[in-house]
Order: structure tokens, then sequence, then C-alpha cells
């Protein structure tokens, strides 16, 4: 399955497909690179669209399509988020726990393209690589990238 | 305070370095993989340091390099070694000015005070049979810094402790605070004792008050790794009010973590900061992760203006006015981190910054980079398993 064609299988999401990365603010964009805008099929803006319908849950911020073969593309969700205590690893992993079971019902087309969760630092990073926080990412399933994605 | 003065060595072309602009901290640490050159660096800047010591301590027991210089490097650095200097392309710069080393192996030099103390990596062959050997005892090719080293800790044990006695514990020597935590971390069941076997004195470990001994070939490897260490601060922290030895200003030490638990790691660290204390220079050279974690948390509580106690809590230190002066130090003190690449070149990665997208920063010069590639292979695979 493609990106798109997940996305406008997702009622809740389906007005917010962009082309390129253009669902990024412009801030968060700061921090991804992409060297092949070609093989971008797509982002959402998962945070913004959802922030009416789950105001007090911790919502994850973008879905975004990478392109893999003729019939099909992979998910990247990329989480934009400090990493100023390691209390925010606490944080982003119950913002994962939260998108998993919101798309487990409402986009299961997009969950099941999922290559990689991704958190992307905002401001200093307090925790070091060898640390058990990103130990503790790890074993959530989100990889921790620093101030800096690049995406393809 | 931070002494401002800078202190600034480059090496060009010799042996595997290609190019490394260092610039001294109060405390700077080398990294990067084996033979890249960091020992080599280190060693060069003792020679650089202390050309009239070193001589005269190479003359005293009989060793002539002819005014010849790979004699000369076969002789200090060690057999073989003549080959890292390549003529009328090696150079050497200290504090902008350029060192002919040519000519400086070719001429006499005035003598004088040692000011650079070295602790090698190959440390644990200083004790051979629980006692340290004379510079002597070693082949005329053995490394100038371990003969040196292996004869200091000669002389401390024979001319300050001369009798058969407890070594460690001793109330006369470090603070009490880092007794403790050294005791945990290296002689949780033993103390360390000066004893006689037959005519000789050696090393053991005894416990309590019983007549049994566990002679040196015995002791677990994190011991015998450490007894030359702890000797080594013993020098350097005299029993005097003098918060230094003699002349000595700087305190090189290779591979520090050698052998060593991570807990006697940190707790070997936390000696680090009391020789900062005390206003030695340090330059360290290391493949663990834990010196730099303590570098970097040394930085961010500096940076943030945090709480000195924290410093201590890295170690699980007790807060007392001592140790509360040594943390309050560590943070006055100026941090170099340095990483040797294969290619030879020595970059400054002093930030230690984990968000840095440049990956020898982020990944501390290739030494918590395993780890962090570990945990990308890991979180792939909980996201793969996840999504399918």
């Amino acid at each position: 399955m493609k990106f798109r064609e997940a996305v406008l299988n997702t009622p809740a999401l389906e007005d917010a497909y962009c082309a390129g990365l253009q669902a990024f603010k412009r801030a968060d964009a700061e921090h991804i690179t992409c060297t092949s805008p070609r093989d971008i099929a797509g982002s959402v803006d998962v945070d913004s669209v959802l922030c009416q319908a789950f105001p007090d849950k911790p919502r994850w911020d973008y879905a975004v399509g990478i392109k893999n073969d003729q019939t099909t593309d992979w998910t990247i969700w990329i989480e934009v988020h400090p990493a100023s205590s390691t209390g925010d690893v606490n944080v982003v992993i119950a913002k994962l726990r939260w998108l998993k079971s919101w798309a487990a019902d409402a986009a299961p087309d997009l969950l099941s393209l999922t290559r990689e969760y991704v958190w992307v630092a905002t401001g200093s990073v307090t925790f070091s690589q060898a640390s058990p926080q990103r130990k503790k990412l790890a074993s959530a399933g989100i990889k921790f990238v620093g101030n800096r994605y690049t995406i393809c | 305070m931070s002494d401002v003065t800078k202190y600034e060595l480059k090496l060009e072309n010799i042996g595997q370095i290609a190019e490394a602009k260092l610039s001294f901290g109060d405390l700077t640490v080398l990294v990067g993989p084996q033979a890249t050159g960091k020992s080599i660096a280190l060693q060069l800047f003792k020679l650089i340091a202390d050309t009239g010591q070193v001589f005269s301590e190479l003359k005293r027991y009989g060793l002539d390099w002819s005014k010849n210089l790979p004699e000369f490097l076969d002789i200090y650095l060690g057999e073989g070694m003549r080959q890292l200097w390549r003529e009328s392309q090696s150079t050497i710069t200290w504090q902008n000015k350029k060192i002919d080393l040519v000519n400086l192996v070719g001429r006499q030099r005035r003598i004088k005070d040692e000011t650079v103390f070295y602790i090698p990596a190959q440390r644990v062959l200083s004790l051979r049979d629980g006692w340290p050997r004379p510079f002597t005892d070693y082949a005329p090719g053995d490394p100038y810094a371990v003969r040196e080293f292996s004869e200091r800790l000669r002389l401390l044990l024979e001319q300050e402790f001369t009798a058969t006695e407890g070594l460690f514990p001793q109330e006369r020597r470090l603070k009490k605070e880092l007794r403790e935590l050294l005791a945990q971390a290296f002689f949780p069941a033993h103390d360390l004792h000066i004893a006689r076997y037959r005519s000789q004195r050696r090393l053991v470990l005894q416990t309590g008050d019983s007549e049994e001994h566990l002679p040196f070939m015995v002791w677990s490897a994190g011991q015998r790794e450490f007894v030359p260490l702890l000797l080594g601060f013993y020098w350097l922290m005299p029993p005097t009010k003098l918060p230094t030895r003699q002349k000595i200003k700087w305190v090189v030490i290779e591979e520090l973590e050698m052998g060593l638990h991570p807990q006697a790691i940190s707790v070997t660290m936390l000696m680090i900061l009391e020789l900062l204390w005390r206003g030695y220079r340090v330059c360290l050279s290391t493949h663990s992760p834990h010196v730099l974690d303590v570098v970097w948390a040394l930085q961010k509580i500096k940076i943030h203006q945090a709480d000195a106690r924290l410093v201590l809590e890295i170690f699980g230190a007790k807060l007392t006015p001592s140790m509360q002066a040594v943390a309050e130090a560590a943070l006055k003190k100026a941090m170099q981190v340095y990483f040797f690449d294969r290619e030879g070149t020595a970059h400054d990665i002093s930030q230690l910054d984990p968000g840095s997208s440049n990956e020898l920063e982020s990944g501390w010069g290739g030494i918590s980079e395993f780890s962090g590639r570990i945990a990308d292979v890991v979180s792939q695979a909980v996201a793969h398993g996840a999504a399918r």
C-alpha cells in the first residue's frame, strides 16, 4: 500500500495529507534533513489534526511516507520533542503508547506501513548514547536521533 | 581557580599521527581506537616538558643514544619506535614554537625538576611478585615511561614505607571519604599490607589480624591493575600539608579503566577530581564511556550552574566540607576531549553533545557509538515486531 492511500483511508487524517515534507511546522522542519526529496511520499501533521478531538492526550507529532517500491511505501513516525530531562523519555514513550492504541483502530493502514518511530530532540540532550534511558527508548521501539534526523 | 594559561602541542607526521593539535585543559582526555597515536602524543608531551630530567635519568642508568635521534626514540618510546619519526616530515610544535628534536637529543640539557608524572598503561608490569621492579630490571628496549614509573613506586615503598605495615587503608594517606569508597570498590574483604616473605618484602592482601596472606598472583585482575595506580596516587598525594609532590604539575594516566569494574572506574575518577583539587593538571587516555560520562556530567553541571553537591552524587560520595571543596574545584576546571581517528587526525570533541549531528561528537569518538547502534537495532526490531 502507498502512504497517500493509507492516509486517505484514515478518516481523521484524510484532509491533512501534504506533499513532501510540507506538513512540518517551520521550527520542527529545521531538525529534518532530506537529501532525496523524490523519495518522500508525503507527510501528515498528526498532532495538529488530532488536538481538537484529543486535547488532553499525549499526541504524536508527524507521519512521513517514504517510497519503498512501485507498490508500497513506509511510514516513519516522527516526534520532535525536547530531551532536556530524563523525564522526557517517559513522556515520549507515553506518546508512542497512545499513538499505537489510537492508530490500531483509527489508522490501521498507516500503522501497518510503519518502518520506525523516531524522536528528534530540540535543545540540548541530557542522556548519552550508552545511557539506560537510550536503552529504555529502544526497548519501547523508539529510535533516538539527537537534534537532527536525515530522513532519506 | 583554573589556570588560564593555554598549553598547546602540535604533532605532525609522527607514526600514525598525521596532525594532532592539542590544547591542554586542566583535565584533558584522549580517546580513539587502538594504535592511533594517543600514547605517542602523551609520551612526546612528557619528553618536551621534562627533557632534562628524562636525559639525566637515562644517563644515570647507563643508557646512551650517542646523540642520535633514532637511537634515542628506541630507548625512550621502546624498541622499534625509531620508525615513527620521518626525517624532514615529522614536526613537534610546543607553545607555537617548533621543537628541533634532532638537535634536542644531540645536546646536553640542564637537569630540571620533573614536572610530568606518567602512569603508563602497562603499569601492572611494574609489580613482579608483589614488589616494584627497579629501572634496571627492564630490558633496554622497554619504554621509558614503564621503567620510570616502576622505579618511582620502588622508591616510594623503600623510602616512605620502611616497615612491614598496612598500606591501605592508612590514615595518613588520602581523605577518609576516598578511602572508604576505594575500600568498597577494591578491597571489600582485605587490607593491603607490606609483609615479609623469607627475606623479601612484598605486597599482600590480608584479612583483619589474620596471619594468612594473599600474594600478588592470586589477587583479582582488578586489584592487580589498581594497586600500581594506588601507589601512583600515594606518590602524588604525599602525607604532608603540601597538596602536591615536589615540582610535579602534570599527571598523565593511560587507560585508567584497565581491568576495572565500572564502579571502580567511578571511584578512580573521583581520585582524578582529587588530583585536580590539589592543583595538578591531568591528562587521560581512555576507552571507557564512564570516563567521558563523568566529563560530560561535570560540563553540564557547570553550564547549568547547578549545585556542586551533584558532583558528589555522581560518585555516591559523602557530602563533607572537604569533598564539597573537591566538587567545587572540579566545576572550575577547563576540560578538553580529543578523538584520534584512524586517518591520523585528532578532533576536538570537548562538547560531548549527544545530540550533535557530528557522529564523532555524539558517539564520543566511537566510545558510545556501539551502544547507540545497538539501541537503534533494538528499536527497529521492536517497531517492526509491533507493526507486523
